[in-house]
């Protein structure tokens, strides 16, 4: 598979602060790649650092294949970005303000129109279209950033935190739109939110202070980690004696007790499973549930940064 | 090297947001003044003194111009000057600026484009009010040309390019619109000082406030006029050229 976006290396410091530490990373084409991370941990700056509007200090940034300069414009038309921030000029309607942003690619009139109504129909501002942006609320004007960032039909678009600011429904709106570009254009988007990422995201890398901990398909990270969660609950008593038989034992991560009910997470699945379910035999107690659950992507994502806390 | 649909924006935005309006309004405003008080102010002086008789030469259409440029190189050029400073340090304070820069727009022309659209609307404004200020003078006074009133009127809008050029470096390296501003107004006001300093306005970029009224009273050569007109010139592209250099390798 091609790959869209290249890190090799990326560093950016800000006085004594390293906002971006050596970080690699490899975008594959036409995926869905999610940049997550706490607050703070450099995602705008490497955002910024590719679109050319924050200079690295060293490091190498390529985009499909082309080294990307600071202060040279030639990769613009390849790319649409939309920041965490995104300023419109309040007085514009949004069909004027994605006129004008497909005059700055010089798009020509008989190809922008068109464009121009797919992109509105698309995010669901058709009715909007020639209202000023000024009374736009933020869901609307984070749907009218992810049109413009496409109007020039760009083969990757890169999104600095879209729903980090909206409510429920905002953020829903804005995902689903996100996840419809699926197969069509590269996408490249940082969050905070896991939920979001878990949702649509091929791939995902993590970051922390401005490091990269892990970065692999969603469908890698749930398999190679290797905590699972556990939850029984007892109909005849025994949680306690049992939870004490549970805490001697090695493949036991963490153990919540709550009533009749045991919360454990484990190392390995198989031998826990075996070893419980004997042990519950043994000591003729009834289970009334037990269920093995999936790691999360938050459960991955605080592992991840407290590992390298 | 213009970037024709920013600019179009930056004249369009002038517009919508009133701003060219009211820098119109004011223009004409003192235009119109400029003449009526020329011409009424000894009736004016002579209502508010009763008790002592007052004798005042007859005023003539220079006193017209005189007052005229007067108003113009202050309230409206620190009008004018004050509202350009915001040019670029709002579009940065309000993130727009992100969203012109990632498209197929350089820095230059985001620039460039800026400051024509700064020189268009002073030079809407100034001929507005040039145009006002002549018909009143006309009026007024049966006539409205003087010798020189050509060169004045070039020397004063060349004097509004190069405050545009200050204007736009001070929005540059500025962070928010207030201190581009105070900045703006500072320069205006260090210029102005320079104008005190004898025989210099010829060399000071903001020196045709000083030189019309040596016009207007018959005591500017020519070539002190050239030289202050190539001097803001050159100040002006100075001033632009610096502003360009830290936008550049501003990080935005």
């Amino acid at each position: 598979m091609k790959t869209a976006v290249t890190i090799r290396n990326l560093v950016k410091t800000f006085g004594d602060v390293c906002a971006v530490n050596h970080l690699n990373l490899d975008v594959p084409e036409g995926s869905i790649y999610g940049f997550l991370g706490p607050n703070g941990s450099g995602k705008t700056t490497t955002l910024k650092m590719l679109v050319g509007m924050t200079e690295p200090d060293s490091g190498e940034i390529e985009l499909f294949g082309n080294k990307v300069v600071y202060g040279n414009d030639a990769f613009r038309e390849d790319i649409g970005f939309l920041p965490d921030v995104p300023g419109f000029y309040d007085w514009m309607t949004a069909k004027e303000f994605l006129q004008f942003s497909g005059s700055l690619y010089h798009i020509d009139p008989s190809v922008l129109q068109p464009r121009i109504q797919e992109l509105l129909t698309m995010v669901g501002l058709t009715k909007s279209a020639n209202k000023r942006i000024g009374g736009f609320s933020r869901g609307m004007k984070q749907r009218l950033g992810i049109a413009q960032a496409l109007v020039n039909d760009p083969k990757i678009i890169l999104l600095d935190e879209p729903v980090s600011a909206l409510d429920p429904i905002g953020r829903k709106e804005v995902m689903e739109i996100i996840g419809k570009l699926a197969g069509k254009v590269t996408v490249f988007f940082s969050t905070h939110i896991l939920a979001d990422v878990e949702r649509i995201c091929d791939r995902v890398i993590i970051i922390k202070d401005g490091k990269a901990l892990l970065e692999d398909s969603i469908d890698n990270i749930h398999a190679m980690s290797g905590a699972r969660n556990i939850e029984m609950e007892f109909e005849n008593g025994g949680t306690v004696p049992f939870g004490a038989w549970l805490e001697t034992k090695p493949w036991v991560e963490s153990l919540a007790i709550e009533n009749r009910r045991i919360l454990l997470k484990v190392g390995d699945l198989q031998i826990a499973r075996t070893e419980i379910l004997q042990r519950v035999s043994e000591q003729g107690l009834l289970l009334k549930k037990f269920v093995i659950a999936e790691p999360t992507l938050e459960d991955i994502f605080i592992k991840a940064v407290n590992a390298h806390a | 090297m213009l970037n024709v649909s920013f600019l179009k924006k930056e004249i369009k935005e002038s517009v919508k947001t009133s701003r060219i309006l009211i820098l119109l309004a004011l223009f004409v405003f003192f235009a119109i003044v400029s003449s009526l008080t020329a011409r009424y102010m000894n009736e004016l002086l002579s209502l508010m003194s009763t008790d002592i008789i007052i004798t005042f030469p007859e005023p003539t259409l220079t006193d017209a111009w005189m007052q005229f440029f007067k108003n113009t190189s202050s309230l409206c050029l620190i009008v004018y000057l004050i509202m350009m400073t915001g040019t670029v340090a709002q579009e940065k304070a309000k993130g727009s600026i992100m969203l012109v820069l990632t498209k197929r727009v350089s820095r230059f022309n985001f620039l460039f484009s800026k400051f024509v659209g700064g020189v268009v609307i002073f030079s809407v404004c100034y001929a507005a009010s040039i145009l006002v200020s002549g018909l009143y003078t006309q009026i007024l006074f049966s006539g409205f040309a003087y010798d020189g009133l050509g060169m004045s009127l070039l020397l004063f809008w060349m004097m509004g390019v190069f405050f545009t050029a200050v204007a736009v470096f001070a929005s540059v390296i500025s962070k928010t619109p207030t201190t581009a501003a105070l900045l703006g107004f500072a320069a205006y006001a260090l210029f102005s000082i320079l104008n005190t300093i004898r025989g210099f306005s010829q060399y000071n970029p903001a020196g045709a406030s000083a030189l019309v009224n040596e016009i207007l009273q018959g005591g500017s050569t020519t070539s002190s006029q050239l030289i202050c007109l190539a001097v803001t010139a050159v100040a002006a592209i100075l001033m632009f050229s610096a502003g360009y250099g830290v936008f550049k390798k501003q990080e935005i």
